[in-house]
């Protein structure tokens, strides 16, 4: 991830298909949309019903978002699963997000990615490997973590 | 046998634990896709995203997000996958919801990648207006789903017996069925066609 975290205002500055949706200058196929976030199919779908949860303000990833776009995002998020089993008879869904390249980020707009799935659907794409990790790998794993994490969480409610 | 998980939030399954407030627990996976998977719980035994209340899917994603931060900054991975099984169908392989955060490297062998399907317009079309509708209004930041604490799969104020219940529907399968029928009479609030469909899902949870 070597972009600037800054990103011009201008949307076709940017050269951000997502913020041109956002601001009607590019079209797409909405099912939802409020305040915060917009809803719309995935014109390449995993399956049928895939829908992109992709918020209005620009960030580059997620990591970048505020705490209230990235709670409330997830919040449509489930119900955009929820509609999915509803109105297409999915019978669950995999919801996923890529932040950086490395990880299959196509576009650098934080999106959500709600994919509706079927059973037999014989979509492997969300399938993860299962390795094995010894207990002191583990362990210096967990120190090293636990010691960002104190930066960014307070135990405690929120 | 009980919910793993519950097991691991009450403390008599041990594991290499992350983090955990009120609402979620984290703890690194003991079979990781790539080092320094994340699995994140709710604390209550809820099998599917849908089962959580608005103000919890809030918590918990917000924690996610920071965890990812925190994994990014201390493993140096190059990005980081966020992912959710939501039903057996989408992979799910514990009756008790988790969400994954995946850190990547450009040579971890890993790829989510997907081949398009290829719908035709008035598919795209007809599947637009489905979801759409279901959704509800939009444009007007009054969505037509409520937005309270009361709008998921159960009611509130069944938070207290839930895990103790749905833990016994994972751990004898054979009375799953009735737990869930007794679930579903207690949650008169919330009882739709729809929601009883979703509870179908609960049972065929392993």
């Amino acid at each position: 991830m070597t972009a600037p975290l800054s990103s011009p205002a201008n949307a076709e500055e940017r050269d951000c298909i997502f913020c041109q949706i956002v601001e009607e200058k590019a079209s797409a196929k909405k099912v939802y949309e409020d305040e915060k976030c917009l809803a719309i199919l995935d014109i390449n779908p995993a399956n049928p019903g895939h829908v992109l949860v992709i918020s209005k303000n620009h960030y580059d990833i997620m990591q970048l978002a505020t705490d209230d776009d990235v709670g409330h995002m997830f919040n449509v998020a489930k119900q955009i699963s929820k509609a999915q089993i509803r109105s297409l008879n999915a019978d669950g869904s995999n919801i996923q997000v890529a932040s950086g390249v490395a990880a299959g980020q196509k576009s650098k707009h934080f999106t959500i990615h709600v994919v509706p799935r079927k059973r037999g659907d014989g979509l492997r794409s969300y399938d993860l490997p299962k390795n094995q990790i010894g207990p002191e790998d583990q362990e210096k794993l967990r120190q090293a973590i636990i010691s960002k994490v104190d930066e960014y969480l307070h135990k405690g409610s929120d | 046998m009980t919910c793993e998980y519950c097991d691991i939030i009450s403390g008599k399954k041990k594991t290499a634990n992350i983090y955990a407030d009120d609402v979620c627990t984290a703890f690194l996976s003991e079979q990781p896709a790539t080092i320094g998977h994340i699995i994140v719980i709710p604390n209550n035994h809820l099998p599917i995203i849908e089962a959580l209340d608005n103000n919890t899917t809030y918590h918990i994603f917000r924690v996610v997000n920071k965890l990812s931060i925190a994994v990014f900054e201390s493993i140096k991975c190059e990005g980081t996958n966020l992912i959710v099984h939501n039903g057996v169908d989408a992979g799910q392989d514990q009756p008790h919801l988790s969400i994954n955060i995946v850190p990547r490297n450009p040579d971890d062998g890993l790829s989510f990648d997907w081949e398009p399907k290829h719908l035709t317009q008035q598919e795209m079309t007809t599947i637009e207006m489905k979801i759409k509708q279901e959704m509800g209004p939009y444009e007007t930041g009054r969505p037509k789903w409520n937005t309270t604490e009361k709008d998921h799969i159960g009611a509130e104020e069944k938070k207290d017996a839930g895990p103790a219940t749905a833990v016994e529907s994972a751990g004898t399968g054979k009375s799953v069925g009735q737990d869930d029928d007794k679930h579903k009479t207690e949650k008169q609030e919330t009882k739709t066609p729809e929601e009883s469909y979703l509870l179908k899902q609960l049972r065929r949870m392993p």
